[in-house]
């Protein structure tokens, strides 16, 4: 079963803090959401490390 | 970014997609159908010629507004996945490069897209900390895949190479791949930061009649920058 939508939901007005990632994303909704891969071969995971420990 | 626990990964072979997820603190899934229900941001990266057989049995679930899909696969643009997904979809097409994993990576993207804003907004602020997203019309993906995604390959050629000279002139191999690899990244923020011509770049390392003009003159007769350009003449036309 899919996850309620968060991405519909999210709206500047739902902001908590305050660390602004891009227009109307913040950490907080990055911390909230899933990267699924679908093939998990060298680039896959490169770009899976480069989210987890890249910046 | 985010952290391992926020990822998880789905391949042919269960055991393989276990222990790399595991790596990074991700779960591995034993069925597309399982990823891509935990995901938000379905990322494709199986083979272009294997995404209607991986995807055969998620087309509807990934037919919501609840998430997008990004694809880094070759070759496939959005006019490949509406034919597959009909427009109720949520699609980017990219093509990443390998150094993606240390977070200085370029996604080389197609304008054309269906993301919402919002989602757009997700994409920005999941990748731009770790890649040039740098968006181009769909008939230059392929070049911008080949200068982009393949040329990594030359550039290690020429790291390799220029460490080879330094190695024959006396430097030990790590010392020598070390000045040649931050060289080349250095030369590259440079650019990046000032964004001066390469010529003008060139130019103010070669004193009249001094030594480093020599050998630019010396790489000319051997055909260097000729040699690059058929290089991805042959990516293009392979």
């Amino acid at each position: 079963m899919a996850k309620a939508s968060r991405l519909m939901a999210w709206h500047p007005c739902r902001r908590v803090m305050s660390t602004s990632l891009s227009k109307g994303v913040n950490m907080s909704d990055l911390n909230n959401m899933t990267v699924g891969f679908i093939g998990f071969g060298n680039m896959a995971q490169g770009i899976a490390k480069g989210l987890v420990n890249g910046e | 970014m985010i952290s391992g626990s926020q990822i998880v990964a789905n391949s042919g072979h269960f055991e393989k997609a276990q222990s790399a997820a595991a790596a990074i603190g991700a779960k591995a899934t034993h069925a597309a159908s399982e990823t891509v229900a935990a995901s938000d941001v379905v990322v494709i990266a199986v083979k272009p010629n294997q995404i209607e057989a991986a995807l055969a049995d998620v087309l509807d679930e990934l037919k919501t507004d609840d998430k997008f899909i990004v694809s880094v696969a070759a070759g496939r643009n959005l006019d490949c996945y509406q034919e597959l997904l009909g427009d109720s979809a949520h699609v980017q097409c990219v093509i990443p490069n390998t150094p993606i994993e240390v977070g200085q990576g370029i996604l080389v993207t197609e304008n054309a897209n269906t993301l919402t804003d919002t989602q757009r907004d997700v994409f920005e602020a999941l990748f731009s900390p770790i890649a040039l997203i740098e968006r181009v019309d769909t008939p230059l993906m392929d070049i911008g895949s080949s200068v982009a995604g393949c040329a990594p390959a030359f550039t290690a050629i020429y790291i390799e190479a220029l460490a080879d000279a330094g190695v024959k002139y006396g430097l030990k191999r790590e010392t020598a791949y070390r000045l040649a690899a931050k060289m080349t990244e250095g030369v590259g923020a440079l650019y990046m930061a000032t964004g001066t011509n390469p010529g003008a770049m060139k130019d103010a390392v070669c004193s009249p009649g001094g030594t480093t003009i020599k050998g630019v003159t010396e790489l000319e007769k051997q055909g260097f920058r000729g040699a690059v350009i058929s290089g991805v003449d042959a990516i293009q036309n392979g």
